[in-house]
């Protein structure tokens, strides 16, 4: 079929304008990048004004790696992006298939106890005080366990699972399934879209951690990546904290700027390496509970 | 069907928790078994170490692990064991967080690290006897007694040392320092008065030394230092007659935020100055956009050191002072980073341990062990001056780390930094001797109002705007004047400058 001349006028202008937004939007992520492989001094010299860098370098990167801690902070922040999303995920879905479920006695009064939750926060000091008694002080757990679920989440997700037909449990429990058999086998694999969208949410804050481990971890092997990054960053510009001496050793001063953008990019690049393969489920999952039916 | 049902969830729920607690069992816990006991039974040679819990912060990228070469020293030399939780500091706000959910939970290590006596939360449980007055023990450390008394006295409570604080020298901290080889390229000489200062600026802008555009004569950071030029005032509250006033409604602040609107107007300051962040002031600094920048010394001769690199010309010194009306100025520190307290339920015995601890950390070998490492290890020593090594990064050696801690009173300290010249290492003393002769001290380190940690905030921040907007010529000085106006008839301030008078007076009744 042969398009006219207007339509394709339309398309042209409108492939342009949306061209011109998408590379708008880009640029930040673009300029980020490429200031970390921007040598420090001629970052320095033009001002911060770079759209293409004569000497590429690594020495933020390098800086960066320079530590024994980073690797580890990757290790741990790795692990509750995985290991905690994975748990979140399944206490969250529990909790939320429970409380779809029409049969479950007092399904009301545990929905207000979650929404409570919401309304009030407590502050940072009963949390440390349940921690401290858990045991869970300077213990990875101690970033898992507080947060493993969230209340909100839980009901987005009730509301997501009130869409699944009690027809369909129906028939698997006439088929011979047990609930569990039920939760696992028919109502998980329906609940993909859902799934991947709150992994991507627990798996972003869990990778963002930062100031529950301030509170709750002691010995620095165990902190996770974000820490580490913010002391690298503050370490390579104090200054007026009374710095001195030792601190500055290394005879090659790197500019602060360069290093952030660095940081920047480590700390967000994994999630931008998960996010597109999550995004057909993501549009998807965030939908879930606005149409009522 | 429907208790199986139950059945199940209670036991995953079981399964699950008891799965998490046994995870988290292993971390916590130890260490608690010590050996403070060995102490008393007498002077055999073979005691046991002591164990002492400490927390501090740290500001570098990785504080000291548990099997520090230095950390291990420390322990050697004074008989200790030392069991060390560093907190980041790298947002201050967050050691503050830590700090807070550690006395309210009362969960109090043997020595803790504060920001400052101030801090309402310690305040209010020294009130109620948690932490030892340590004034009967210090005499008999030498060491610690060498801070300056000032320092001392600051960092008191009602007239007793709940505190031990941690020296800084008083003087070589943050104040403007100028690019000497444009002065000497221009045929200027070193400004002493802030007219001098305001035609090197003005020299600067207009004769571009470095050839570059835009050339700034002042970065503008810390733009605080010339307030106190104007107002002769170190900090906010100025000493009147033996009476506290804020410095803000001296006559002085106003020609200070005249002066600054000048240079505004004129060009001679960044545009954009109040949004600059810290690295932005040294990217302009260091790149050679500006002649002059606040800094401490010590850190400017980073800034220099790396300029170097690029042009071996580059020499930055520090002022002594600027003087405004004939009366010269310069800020003096507040002599100490952070205060250290023993809680109550520490028995006196290991109180003394703990103190000779750190009467060792302030003794002159243990402050060389603290911030420069051990000899050969971490550092070298070339005719005079301490060369580091890279172990030292390794082993998170200096001020970062162990210095938050342990200090040797120094009053050169800030003189000095790694690849510093001689000749720069001996101007630097010069430079610091000068300020000390005139250096104006803070009057209210320490002093607090209850009245202003609740609503004070809000007083700064609207006096900080409109300081701003005038100077920016978003606003006329008949606005600031009106501001001032009103703020000093305000109730609630009123307030909080009888409350500040009030513990000035206790405090100069104390020192007599």
């Amino acid at each position: 079929m042969k398009e006219s001349l207007g339509s394709r006028l339309f398309n042209t202008c409108n492939y342009g304008v949306l061209g011109i937004i998408g590379a708008i939007t880009l640029f930040p992520l673009y300029y980020v990048f490429v200031v970390s492989f921007t040598d420090p001094h001629e970052f320095a010299d033009k001002n911060g004004f770079i759209l293409f860098p004569v000497h590429w370098s690594t020495s933020a990167y390098d800086y960066l790696f320079s530590t024994s801690a980073f690797l580890k902070a990757t290790g741990v922040s790795t692990f509750l992006a995985t290991v905690g999303t994975a748990l979140s995920l399944m206490v969250t879905s529990a909790i939320a298939f429970g409380l779809s479920r029409k049969r479950l006695r007092g399904r009301r009064f545990i929905l207000i106890g979650i929404v409570l939750t919401l309304l009030f926060n407590p502050g940072f000091i009963p949390p440390y005080l349940v921690v401290r008694e858990l045991g869970l002080i300077n213990s990875v757990w101690s970033l898992i366990v507080p947060v493993l679920t969230s209340g909100w989440y839980v009901i987005l997700m009730k509301s997501f699972f009130d869409n699944i037909p009690v027809e369909l449990e129906e028939a698997a429990m006439i088929d011979g399934s047990t609930d569990l058999g039920t939760f696992f086998r028919i109502v998980l694999p329906l609940s993909a879209p859902a799934l991947a969208a709150f992994g991507l949410f627990y798996a972003v804050a869990y990778w963002n951690t930062f100031f529950t481990a301030v509170l709750y971890i002691n010995d620095f092997a165990k902190v996770p990546l974000q820490i580490v990054l913010r002391n690298m960053l503050v370490d390579s510009s104090t200054s007026t904290g009374g710095a001195t001496a030792v601190e500055m050793v290394s005879d090659q001063q790197i500019p602060t700027q360069t290093i952030k953008m660095a940081a920047v990019v480590i700390s967000t690049l994994p999630i931008l390496c998960v996010y597109p393969f999550l995004q057909k489920h993501f549009t998807k999952g965030v939908m879930l509970g606005s149409v009522k039916g | 069907m429907k208790h199986r049902k139950i059945t199940i969830a209670l036991l995953m729920t079981l399964v699950l928790g008891t799965l998490l607690s046994a995870c988290g069992g292993s971390g916590g816990g130890n260490g608690d078994g010590n050996a403070a006991s060995g102490g008393t039974d007498g002077g055999s040679k073979q005691e046991a170490p002591t164990t002492i819990k400490i927390m501090s912060d740290f500001t570098i990228a990785q504080p000291p692990s548990a099997d520090n070469p230095v950390l291990k020293e420390f322990e050697k030399r004074t008989n200790t064991k030392l069991d060390i939780t560093w907190v980041s500091a790298a947002n201050s706000s967050d050691y503050l967080d830590r700090l807070n959910v550690v006395l309210s939970s009362g969960d109090l290590p043997d020595l803790l690290k504060l920001d400052d006596v101030t801090n309402p939360l310690f305040q209010q449980m020294v009130k109620q006897g948690a932490f030892w007055d340590l004034s009967p023990f210090l005499s008999s450390y030498p060491n610690l007694m060498e801070y300056p008394k000032s320092v001392w006295d600051n960092t008191k409570i009602d007239g007793k040392n709940y505190v031990i604080p941690v020296a800084r020298p008083l003087n070589g901290f943050v104040f403007v320092n100028v690019r000497k080889d444009w002065l000497d390229k221009l045929g200027l000489p070193v400004p002493k008065t802030i007219d001098d200062f305001y035609n090197m600026l003005k020299a600067f802008k207009e004769k571009k030394p470095d050839g570059k555009t835009p050339t700034y004569g002042y970065t503008m950071r810390g733009s605080d230092v010339l307030d106190g030029v104007f107002t002769g005032s170190n900090g906010r509250w100025k000493d009147v007659g033996g009476k506290l006033i804020d410095a803000n409604f001296d006559p002085g602040m106003r020609e200070s935020i005249l002066f600054k609107h000048k240079l505004y107007a004129e060009g001679l300051v960044p545009p954009d100055y109040a949004v600059m962040k810290d690295s932005q002031y040294w990217d302009m600094a260091t790149s050679g956009s500006a002649g002059s920048t606040a800094e401490t010394i010590e850190a400017q001769w980073r800034w220099t050191y790396d300029q170097w690199k690029r042009d071996p010309k580059v020499d930055w010194l520090p002022l002594s002072s600027l003087s405004y009306n004939g009366v010269p100025y310069v800020p003096q520190y507040r002599g100490y980073i952070g205060v250290l307290a023993i809680p109550k339920k520490v028995p006196e015995e290991k109180v003394k341990k703990i103190l000779s601890l750190l009467d060792f950390g302030a003794s002159e070998e243990g402050g060389t062990l603290a911030l420069y490492g051990i000899k050969g290890v971490h550092y070298n020593e070339e005719n005079g001056i301490k060369v580091t090594t890279e172990k030292a990064v390794q082993d998170s050696v200096g001020v970062g780390a162990f210095g938050k801690i342990f200090m040797h009173y120094d009053p050169y300290m800030y003189a000095f930094a790694p690849g510093m010249t001689k000749e720069v290492f001996e101007r630097n003393k010069q430079v610091i001797d000068e300020r000390a002769k005139v250096a104006k001290p803070d009057v209210a380190i320490g002093l607090v109002s209850q009245t202003d940690i609740k609503m004070g905030a809000d007083y700064t921040k609207k006096m900080n705007d409109m300081k701003t907007q005038v100077i920016m010529g978003k606003a006329k000085i008949e606005d600031w004047d009106k501001l001032i106006q009103s703020i000093q008839n305000d109730p609630t301030y009123q307030q909080i400058t009888k409350e500040i008078n009030e513990a000035y007076q206790a405090r100069l009744a104390q020192n007599k």
